[in-house]
């Protein structure tokens, strides 16, 4: 297996699934976002988003606070120290991949 | 398999980053709030200009200008929050920026006191200068617009700056008093900011669905 191919395989898998990639991108860069915002960017049915949205949570690399605006629920995502490590680490890994890979 | 077939790439990564940052300016409400105190300045300096010599109230942009720049910004900030409470966030939903440290934003005040202190300086010194503020301060507008475009790739920001260049020197040699040229400098930098926030707004209303999901 050649060096870049092997970098792949040690690619953080709950990041790299491409809707909680979408979802780590775009927390990474701001305070937080709230689940219309992330339902519309990664176009995901409500379901399947509160699914990946759970499973970062439970990785501890996103943090989801629930509240309501007036009547209606608000859920914010943000992401979490832990999570920008484990992000600037993938995308160091990717980097590297990337690099390795023929043009 | 190709690996990079199935791969992200490190470059779409920073494309999802960059539209999220953009988001700011998709409802076109910034640049109709920075437009509006853009005119307000505008016609604060017509007034002046329009004021005979022995007036008492000569020098009001002296007292105005920092007063509506400082004014305006506060009152920009809390328009601005109110509209995309009500338009944006029900819409598209709402993305919360990280606010740059107390530090940068210390550096950046000072930076500017001291580019205007400088300005100010510069003229009292050498009245030769005086007739180049226009364009000194249209270049200055477009530097600000120019980073706009740069670090947000809105190529509608690069056109606003060109015409803040041209319109600052056109306004400094064919305009005068020195007041009128500044009010023509803000009047037609804030319609045209005016000019594409409308644009900007009226595609935005367009494309995003209503909180219920009626079309507009």
């Amino acid at each position: 297996m050649s060096p870049s191919v092997a970098d792949a395989a040690e690619l953080d898998p709950l990041i790299h699934a491409p809707p909680r990639l979408m979802i780590m991108a775009i927390l990474y860069g701001v305070a937080s976002a709230d689940f219309l915002y992330l339902l519309r960017e990664t176009a995901l049915t409500k379901g399947n988003l509160s699914s990946h949205l759970a499973k970062l949570e439970a990785a501890g690399y996103i943090a989801i606070e629930k509240s309501f605006v007036g009547k209606k629920a608000h859920t914010a995502c943000r992401i979490t120290p832990g999570g920008t490590a484990a992000f600037a680490a993938y995308r160091e890994r990717l980097r590297a991949v990337a690099d390795g890979l023929p043009a | 398999m190709d690996p990079a077939a199935v791969m992200p790439s490190p470059t779409d990564i920073d494309a999802i980053r960059r539209r999220t940052e953009r988001y700011w300016f998709e409802d076109g409400l910034a640049e109709l709030a920075v437009g509006i105190n853009f005119v307000v300045l505008a016609l604060l300096f017509w007034t002046e200009a329009r004021l005979p010599p022995e007036s008492p109230w000569r020098g009001l942009s002296a007292i105005g200008l920092p007063i509506v720049t400082i004014g305006g910004y506060f009152a920009a900030r809390w328009a601005i929050g109110r509209l995309k409470q009500g338009i944006t966030y029900p819409r598209t939903g709402r993305v919360a920026y990280r606010q740059p440290d107390a530090r940068h934003q210390r550096m950046a005040s000072a930076a500017a006191a001291l580019v205007a202190a400088g300005l100010a300086f510069a003229i009292v010194r050498s009245p030769g200068i005086e007739p180049w503020t226009p364009a000194l301060a249209g270049a200055a507008l477009a530097g600000l617009l120019m980073q706009v475009w740069l670090r947000f790739g809105l190529v509608r920001f690069a056109a606003l700056a060109v015409a803040a260049l041209v319109v600052g020197l056109v306004a400094g040699r064919w305009l005068a008093p020195i007041e009128l040229a500044m009010a023509g400098l803000f009047g037609a930098v804030g319609c045209l900011l005016l000019g594409t926030g409308t644009v900007a707004l009226r595609r935005y209303l367009r494309t995003a669905p209503t909180p219920d999901g009626a079309p507009e």
